[in-house]
């Protein structure tokens, strides 16, 4: 099987989001770069996949030299090669620009099966595999908590508002990883190792022939909304304090 | 004259709720516009229902019937809703950010070949333009987002826009857009057994921390919970002690929820666990210590011994809900 | 029990700090050096695929790197000459410095700034940014750095240590395997260099195992406590560096605070607490907190906001203290070899130069083919000659000076320093610290102190922060469902003797509120809890425990703070 995940590169969740002078984009000098947590599920599905049923496991990534790194933990855990479009002010694209040249790449590898994790916990989009999808003609499954693939069929688990749906749709497939899809396994030493050694393609979007070109533009970056000083209720007792603060929600806040 | 559009959730036949909060956000986006509201309803058997989105200021309806359409897929709502769009080349496209709406935007936007906002809090017109805002980073740092391509097209997240009604009903147009295949398709549903709601989904969480004493002081949070239809979460405290499961963890190592109403019980407040729920829209905090750090973080403050106000409040709710 | 993979390498540094990186840095250099002479000179034998790896705890280098701190370029500039143009990220050139007492309320500033205390020409660094530049240098060096990845024991071939075996990854809380479970290996090499940095969790075995400490002093340390702040524009200058002794230490409690000017309007301040303090309700973090309530330090953080907050201890022992340096198979650098010249508070330029120094006897051995502890004893040689050792000695007794409380040492360490190290009788004594340890009885009169006795503060959360506000700006995290990694053999004596005596101590001692006594309102008895994933990774408990009832052992690889400023 023809494997291919897609694995975007963010801030670490510990770190500190600053906008910068500007107001347009963020601080990046103290940030550390790891790969998107639910892309690790994307690569972790594919791992087993590829125990499973045989094939080989291509990971993609479009974005600055430091994705290398990503790209790098993606090989150490198992994958066999890896693709990087490399340009160096592509953090911070419109997602839909992003999936139009990851399309450009997975078209090439002829694959049977696309992983992304649901989305980037950066922009916290989740679009770009969908888009990716649209450009491939191929059939999406989102936010998948378990996936068989059998008989060039997969079959997912996604669960929606209330209910839990089971999909069925024909291979090539692109899939979105959810949390509780598999536990990603961990990058051995060992496996560093090897993946020194595993080839690592590097592409610009000029050799895709391709301009980055965004449609989505960011006006501003704010801080959080200030919640407003909050509103101690009053009462004496424990029936009085109930009463107000259910009128208050109620009327009030109109929160209930 | 420019069209905003609004793609109409529907299950089982009925309207979702997130339905109407778009339709109300939508007309006041083409109010400023000078444009008219025009939703797009896919379904069977929706026919019947369509004129009502009237109340909310939607002027037209395309709607859509079909077996191909009665449930969602990617596939066929897609297809269908890109065509009417190439036909009717409206100038903004609003739809719910719910499971379908994040699993139909993005594949819209390629189609169209535009791009969208995602999971939108606010909606303004700025130049003629749609300008939204929505979070980013986990909610650490808010971003206004301007498409410039036409469809503008942006999700919106449930429980902040207000529904309105505005009045009216609306003239409903069948309309039959050719489809494709469709090729993922669902094959199975399996409905949840009553109860237990997914707390990163729920619009009301009743939360309890170290003050809950023991596993069984959360009794009285479930009972709450239940008359709100609300999902029960935990303080890292109360997780650790073991009265409560993992998976209700709310905070840094646990899960960040962004509810309507957050109702925090014997929670002192620590800043990893506000990193799991600050972004909620209303924060009630009930807790004995006036100390607490919670309440400084709260819209409202109640000083008192939860174990005594959490059942009045009880009751004082389901007589709110029984006035109607 | 399944066999653990092997992976061979010819020198491993344990540690990514800046003693185990300038270590690989200089023995590549050399490596590169010796291999072109052999070219040029058409004699002796190259050195061909030497393959050198660094193995780091934290999930990126820098990540558990925490100090001041004003470094002393004189390393640096001989190993790294064109560091400007490499990008060094030094924060600024030490441009004024002040030296000052404090009391509750005033300070008296010292008129001259002591000697040792002379930063003149060193740079204000932040140890986790300049670390992390270092790793760069390596890597580009052809390094294997393995970050995320504990060291958990050291292998032997009888005396003889062979290398360091790595955790094991992916098992709960109750020990069990969990689906990713990833078993650790045995990372075999020709030298191991340890720079595990203060209180080494496989030095103190080494140590103990062949018995290095012999006829030297035990190590003592101080926590150090810190802050980055980022202040309003132009309230403190970059480079200026301000030191004081006194409030909110009492006497005869060691240690002092330092405020650093860094670029971009930020600013470290943190303070020192000598583990050898008396007073079993003494909590390093809550006296850093009233640290910044002094009005001097107040004014200098006033509207500013926290960035980062770390703690970790240093060791203070000096020169009596350093243990055996080179033995079979390995050396020790940095911290771990207790190289911190306390008295100048300066300790980076030491673990780079004994880092160096330690890759120029390496070197040595690799031609030779001969890894014993006679050949590779040249590195402590060397560093007793060089400028570190030159200095430890100089500086030798300065801790153990403070015995007889602070007043008392001034005058002696004043003495001492312009002796060249020579007090009355050369050699003090000096005991482990957690063995100064009092009891509540002994200090306070009485079994149960008041708030205002102890000395207990009120967090405002902008000024102050308590220990769980500030744990989340060290970024600390670790695996939920891991074991606790805090060894603590008998929890009994938590229960009987310490609370007895000290009221266990580890309760206000430890950083990051791991321990905690848990009230179980339905049995009304108090547990042990320790929230280990608050853990710093400092190793004061480890330290300090009175009853040397806590060895911290490192959780799983990856785990643990994510400095990038301090």
């Amino acid at each position: 099987m023809n494997i291919v995940v897609c694995i975007k590169q963010v801030p670490d969740t510990e770190a500190q989001i600053k906008v910068a002078g500007g107001g347009k984009s963020i601080v990046t000098d103290d940030i550390k770069w790891v790969m998107n947590p639910y892309d690790e599920y994307g690569v972790e599905e594919a791992l087993k996949l590829k125990e499973a049923q045989g094939g080989e496991v291509t990971v993609v990534g479009v974005g600055p030299k430091r994705v290398t790194e990503s790209l790098r933990t993606a090989l150490a855990m198992g994958a066999d090669k890896a693709v990087l479009v490399e340009d160096a002010n592509f953090y911070g694209a419109d997602p839909i620009a992003a999936a139009k040249v990851l399309a450009a790449v997975i078209k090439g590898l002829n694959p049977d099966i696309i992983f992304f994790g649901q989305r980037a916990v950066d922009d916290d989009a989740g679009i770009a595999a969908s888009a990716v999808a649209e450009y491939l003609g191929l059939p999406q499954l989102s936010t998948v908590i378990k996936l068989e693939i059998a008989d060039g069929k997969a079959k997912a688990t996604r669960p929606v508002e209330g209910m839990t749906l089971i999909l069925e749709a024909p291979l090539p497939v692109v899939v979105t990883a959810q949390k509780g899809l598999n536990e990603p396994r961990y990058a051995s030493l060992p496996g560093i190792m090897k993946a020194k050694k595993k080839p690592l393609e590097v592409k610009t979007l000029a050799d895709l022939g391709l301009e980055r070109a965004d449609k989505l533009e960011v006006l501003a970056l704010t801080p959080p909304p200030q919640r407003a000083a909050g509103k101690k209720i009053a009462g004496e007792t424990p029936d009085e304090l109930a009463a107000n603060l259910a009128k208050a929600l109620n009327e009030e806040a109109k929160a209930i | 004259m420019a069209g905003v559009w609004v793609i109409a959730e529907q299950r089982d036949g009925e309207f979702r709720k997130i339905t109407y909060e778009v339709a109300s956000a939508a007309k006041k986006v083409a109010d400023e516009l000078g444009a008219e509201v025009t939703a797009v309803v896919l379904g069977q058997g929706m026919a019947g229902a369509c004129a009502n989105l009237g109340k909310y200021g939607v002027k037209k309806v395309l709607c859509v019937e079909g077996e191909a359409f009665a449930k969602y897929t990617t596939d066929a709502y897609s297809q269908a809703i890109a065509a009417l769009a190439a036909e009717g080349a409206p100038d903004v496209i609003l739809l719910g950010a719910s499971m379908q709406g994040k699993d139909l935007g993005g594949r819209l936007a390629a189609k169209l070949d535009t791009s969208i906002a995602v999971d939108c809090t606010k909606l303004a017109v700025e130049n003629g333009r749609l300008k939204a805002t929505r979070p980013m980073y986990a909610g650490k740092v808010y971003a206004d987002v301007a498409i410039k391509t036409n469809p503008q097209i942006a999700s919106l997240r449930s429980n902040v826009f207000s529904i309105l009604e505005t009045g009216g009903e609306a003239a409903v147009e069948n309309a039959s857009p050719a489809i494709g295949e469709i090729k993922a398709k669902v094959v199975e549903e399996q409905k949840e057994a009553a109860g237990k709601i997914e707390l990163t989904e729920a619009q009301v969480i009743v939360s309890g921390g170290r003050g809950m004493k023991d596993a069984e002081g959360f009794k009285v949070l479930e009972d709450l919970a239940g008359i709100l239809k609300a999902a029960v979460g935990a303080s890292r405290s109360a997780v650790d002690a073991g009265w409560r499961p993992q998976t209700d963890q709310v905070g840094q190592t646990g899960k960040v929820v962004t509810p309507n109403l957050y109702i925090a019980c014997g929670i002192s407040g620590a800043i990893q666990h506000l990193a799991g729920m600050a972004s909620s829209k209303v924060i009630v905090a009930i807790n004995k210590d006036a100390d607490a750090p919670i309440h400084s973080k709260a819209d409202f403050c109640v000083v008192g011994d939860l174990f005594n106000v959490v059942p009045k409040l009880t009751e004082e709710i389901k007589k709110i809900k029984a006035a109607g | 029990m399944a066999e653990r993979d092997v992976m061979e390498v010819d020198v491993l540094f344990v540690g990514g700090g800046v003693s185990s990186l300038s270590g690989a840095i200089h023995l590549r250099n050399l490596i590169e050096k010796h291999n072109q002479k052999v070219a040029e000179q058409g004699e002796g034998k190259t050195l061909d695929e030497v393959m050198i790896a660094v193995l780091e705890k934290g999930p990126y280098l820098g990540a558990h790197s925490l100090s001041g701190a004003v470094m002393d370029p004189v390393a640096l500039k001989e190993l790294v000459p064109d560091f400007s143009e490499k990008g060094a990220p030094l924060e600024a050139e030490v441009t004024g410095e002040e030296v000052c007492y404090l009391t509750k309320s005033g300070r008296l500033k010292a008129p001259i700034v002591p000697p040792p205390l002379d930063n003149h020409g060193f740079y204000v660094i932040s140890l986790s940014k300049f670390t992390e530049w270092m790793g760069t240098l390596a890597e580009e060096k052809g390094i294997d750095i393995f970050p995320g990845f504990a060291g958990v024991e050291v292998l032997y071939d009888g005396d003889k240590v062979a290398g360091v075996g790595t955790g094991d990854k992916g098992i709960d809380a109750h020990g069990e395997k969990k689906s990713n479970y990833e078993p650790g290996i045995d990372l075999r090499a020709k030298v191991t260099v340890f720079g595990e940095g203060p209180r080494g969790s496989l030095t103190k075995s080494l140590v103990k195992k062949l018995n290095l400490d012999e006829g030297r002093n035990p190590q003592n340390y101080v926590v150090g406590v810190k802050e980055v702040w980022e202040l309003p524009e132009g309230r403190f200058a970059p480079g200026k560096v301000i030191h004081t002794m006194g409030y909110p230490h009492k006497s005869d409690t060691y240690g002092g605070g330092f405020i650093y000017g860094m670029k971009n309007n930020r600013v470290s301040v943190g303070l020192l607490t000598g583990l050898d303090y008396a007073d079993p309700y003494l909590d390093p973090h809550r006296e850093f907190q009233k640290f910044k309530l002094h009005p001097m330090v107040a004014g200098i953080l006033k509207d500013g906001k926290i960035v980062q907050y770390g703690a970790k201890t240093a060791p203070v022992g000096g020169y009596w203290s350093v243990p055996k340096l080179a033995f079979d198979g390995g050396v020790l650098v940095g911290d771990s070899a207790g190289l911190f010249v306390s008295q100048k508070i300066k300790g980076v330029h030491a673990a780079m130069k004994s880092g160096m120094l330690a890759a120029e006897a390496i070197l040595q051995a690799l031609i030779k083919e001969d890894y014993s502890a006679a050949q590779l004893g040249s590195y402590e040689d060397a560093l007793r000659q060089s400028y570190v050792g030159k200095d430890l000695y100089k500086c030798r007794n300065f801790h153990q000076a403070f015995q007889g409380g602070l007043w008392m040492a001034m005058v002696k360490a004043g003495f001492q320093y312009i002796l060249g190290g020579k007090i009355l009788s050369d050699r003090l004594p000096a005991e482990a610290d957690f063995k100064h340890q009092k009891t509540v009885a002994e200090v306070y009169g009485t079994a149960a102190p008041s708030e205002e006795q102890v000395g207990n503060l009120k967090f405002d959360g902008e000024r102050t922060f308590d220990k769980e506000t500030d744990v989340y700006h060290s970024g600390t995290i670790h695996e939920e469902h891991q074991p606790a990694h805090l060894k603590i053999p008998d929890l009994n004596i938590c229960y009987t003797t310490c609370v007895e005596k000290f009221q266990n101590p580890c309760l206000r001692f430890c950083p990051a509120n791991v321990y905690e006594m848990k009230m179980d309102e339905n049995t009304g008895k108090k547990g042990m809890h320790l929230n280990f994933s608050n853990c710093l990774h400092c190793k004061t408990c480890d330290v300090k425990d009175p009853f040397e009832n806590i060895n911290w052992v490192p959780p799983e690889g990856g785990g643990g703070p994510k400095y990038s400023v301090v």
